[in-house]
């Protein structure tokens, strides 16, 4: 497979008087049409600084970026706006602009002076603007959307502006859950439908893992490691690059989790959904769920029409119908 | 492209600068009736003192006004674009600081230090006023533009811009404290701004070089339309940023400049225009916005010249103070008569 975007030897970084200030260097690395990438890395890692090198807002300290073959360097600002389109984490606050009118400027480098567009561009901007699902607000103020929407309205301006390449700077950072979910879905929908580059920086790593074709990861002082999601999990990638103090990489189900101390023991016997959760809220308060049964107190789950948890203290049994009354009773008998 | 709604808005626009144009000539602290004034557009003889009033005072006072109104409109749509600034207008810059600069070392310098007073020497010293306005701001111009290839973010230059103004204003007050009594007085008077100084023979130079100016601005109006996005936007979608932005600033300082040099240094218009603008129009695209503004600005500029010449104030009022008082409370009615849902900040 022939890759689009290469990077070869890319040192990034800012100039500065006397000596550079170099924020990672030796960089290496391929993007593929048809392949959604994510960039991955803690803060301060430079992964705004390495998206600014591929946007051409800034220049490499070293080494170079090459689309389809060609150099960054010496590509015009006219033609890289018809290979690569962006877009940023910065809102765009314009009054009294709609849908339509903001999705348009998207054509801006193929019309003219004026910026007249053409009947092709129209049709191409209905369907951009249809293909992120807003054909239904083309008409609204773009002042009135909520983030979710307008974030859908800068994709849109994405694909007009026609480029194999898009690159997106923490597209959903301002979003509830539900909104990035869908977000990345669609993203994940248009790079399939379209055959483009989509490079996606990012901060969601258990969704970058479910939707990612490939994953980038950056970190300070370690090379950049790129690779399939999964691929990147079985060599344990993930734990150099996140870890610390309270927060370890589960590899059985590719999250981070928050390491909870423990301070006593209670035995769990059970199964089923409610036993999972009854073991996540005693290990969120400091107790260890285990399963031996030699343990002062112990927690029996009886499934019926209604679960109940059975707690044994000595010879005291007491039943319980919520895990909030059971936190409350371990926290009298402490 | 343009509506239907804007076409109908934009021929309105049209209507009343016609309007208050014909009102400007019609009416003064002279009462002149309106059957002379046809009778001299149609070439029948009038009396010599009314022909003398109307063409070499009146029209030119209104053509001033339009031309004026228009330019610094839209220098100051320039600069609210360029800064995303709502509160940027033309002489942001420092430009027409460094107009009053020119001017102050002229009328106060001369005084004092070259021991005549330029305000009593009539012709010659508007003559020397306008060029010293012109070669004041335009070399704030000139340094604003260095600058601007120097920096790299706008706010930067905004801030610079800011400064260099406050250090004009400061050798100002200086010269000022030092100068004698009347130079000051004929210094605030010019500061205080009039459609009335250009005569009839500096008119056509005058005419020129503003229409010239607002012609070229059409050319920018991609780029103004790509940079309210953002810089990054607009450098994405095939900007020079750099260029657009050194385009930007000669082609509103230009238009300043000439404004300021002629009839000093006019305030509020170039500031409020714009806003109006946007809210009649309920527009962004500056296909738009751009002849909105010249249009409106025109409006607001011979409304403010026919009110400071209105039968029974002796002479004319300054133009400053009629262009805040007047136009002030149109952007507050403006803004107050929209739906609260249309208005988000």
């Amino acid at each position: 497979m022939k890759a689009l975007i290469e990077i070869k030897d890319l040192t990034i970084g800012y100039h500065r008087k006397g000596n550079n200030n170099v924020v990672h260097e030796k960089m290496n690395g391929s993007l593929y049409s048809g392949e959604l990438t994510c960039l991955l890395g803690p803060n301060g890692a430079g992964k705004s600084t390495l998206l600014r090198t591929l946007c051409g807002f800034q220049e490499s300290l070293e080494g170079d970026v090459y689309i389809d073959g060609v150099s960054l360097k010496e590509t015009s600002n006219e033609d890289l706006a018809k290979m690569i389109s962006v877009v940023l984490t910065e809102k765009v606050n314009i009054q009294n602009i709609t849908v339509k009118e903001l999705v348009s400027y998207g054509r801006s480098p193929y019309t003219g002076f004026f910026g007249r567009l053409s009947e092709k561009d129209n049709i191409l901007i209905d369907e951009a603007i249809a293909m992120v699902g807003i054909s239904h607000m083309k008409d609204r103020m773009v002042q009135n959307l909520s983030d979710g929407e307008r974030q859908k309205v800068m994709i849109a301006k994405a694909l007009v502006q026609n480029t194999p390449v898009i690159f997106l700077d923490e597209p959903a950072a301002f979003l509830d859950l539900p909104s990035k979910v869908e977000l990345m879905q669609l993203l994940h929908k248009l790079t399939m439908e379209t055959n483009k580059v989509i490079f996606i920086v990012t901060h969601d790593l258990d969704l970058a893992l479910q939707t990612a074709d490939k994953i980038w990861l950056l970190a300070n002082d370690k090379p950049l490691q790129i690779g399939v999601p999964e691929d990147l999990i079985i060599r344990d990638k993930f734990k150099g690059f996140f870890e610390r103090e309270g927060v370890y990489f589960d590899k059985r189900t590719g999250l981070f989790k928050i390491k909870n101390k423990h301070y006593r023991k209670v035995a769990v016997s059970g199964h089923g959904f409610e036993y999972t959760l009854l073991r996540r809220a005693l290990s969120r308060n400091g107790i260890e769920p285990v399963h031996n049964i030699d343990a002062e107190i112990s927690i029996e789950i009886i499934q019926g029409e209604e679960t109940k948890f059975v707690l044994s203290y000595k010879d005291e049994k007491r039943e319980f119908t919520y895990i909030e009354s059971v936190l409350y009773c371990l926290k009298d008998l402490q | 492209m343009l509506k239907k709604r804007d076409v109908i808005l934009l021929v309105g626009c049209c209507i009343v600068a016609i309007v208050l144009f014909v009102l400007n000539v019609a009416m003064g602290s002279v009462e002149i009736p309106l059957i002379k004034i046809l009778d001299l557009l149609t070439g029948t003889d009038i009396d010599k003192i009314s022909t003398n009033i109307i063409l070499n005072s009146r029209v030119p006072q209104a053509h001033t006004a339009i031309l004026a109104g228009a330019a610094l409109s839209i220098g100051g749509l320039q600069m609210q674009t360029l800064f995303r600034n709502p509160l940027a207008g033309p002489s942001i810059l420092g430009i027409s600081s460094g107009a009053s600069l020119g001017v102050a070392f002229v009328i106060l310098a001369s005084g004092s230090f070259g021991g005549m007073a330029l305000s009593n020497l009539g012709v010659f010293g508007n003559i020397a006023i306008t060029m010293a306005a012109f070669i004041g701001s335009i070399s704030v111009l000139l340094f604003v533009v260095f600058l601007a290839r120097k920096v790299r973010g706008n706010a930067t230059l905004l801030i610079l811009g800011i400064m260099v103004g406050y250090i004009a204003n400061s050798v100002v007050s200086m010269l000022k404290f030092y100068s004698l009594e009347e130079d000051v007085h004929a210094y605030v008077i010019w500061g205080l701004g009039s459609f009335s100084k250009v005569s009839s023979s500096h008119m056509g130079s005058f005419s020129i070089v503003i229409i010239l100016a607002i012609i070229s601005s059409f050319f920018l109006i991609k780029t103004l339309n790509l940079l309210m996005l953002g810089e990054n936007y607009a450098r994405n979608l095939g900007v020079n940023v750099k260029r657009a932005r050194l385009f930007i600033i000669l082609s509103s300082g230009i238009l300043t400049a000439t404004v300021t040099a002629y009839c000093g240094p006019i305030i509020f218009i170039g500031l409020a225009v714009p806003h109006i603008a946007r809210l009649v129009f309920m527009a962004s695209d500056h296909r738009v916005l751009l002849p909105a503004t010249a249009l409106i600005g025109s409006c607001i500029a011979l409304f403010c010249s026919l009110i400071a010449r209105m039968p029974g104030f002796d002479g004319a009022l300054p133009i400053n103070s009629v262009t805040s008082f007047v136009g002030a409370p149109v952007v507050v009615w403006v803004l107050l008569s929209k739906k609260k849902s249309e208005i988000v900040d």
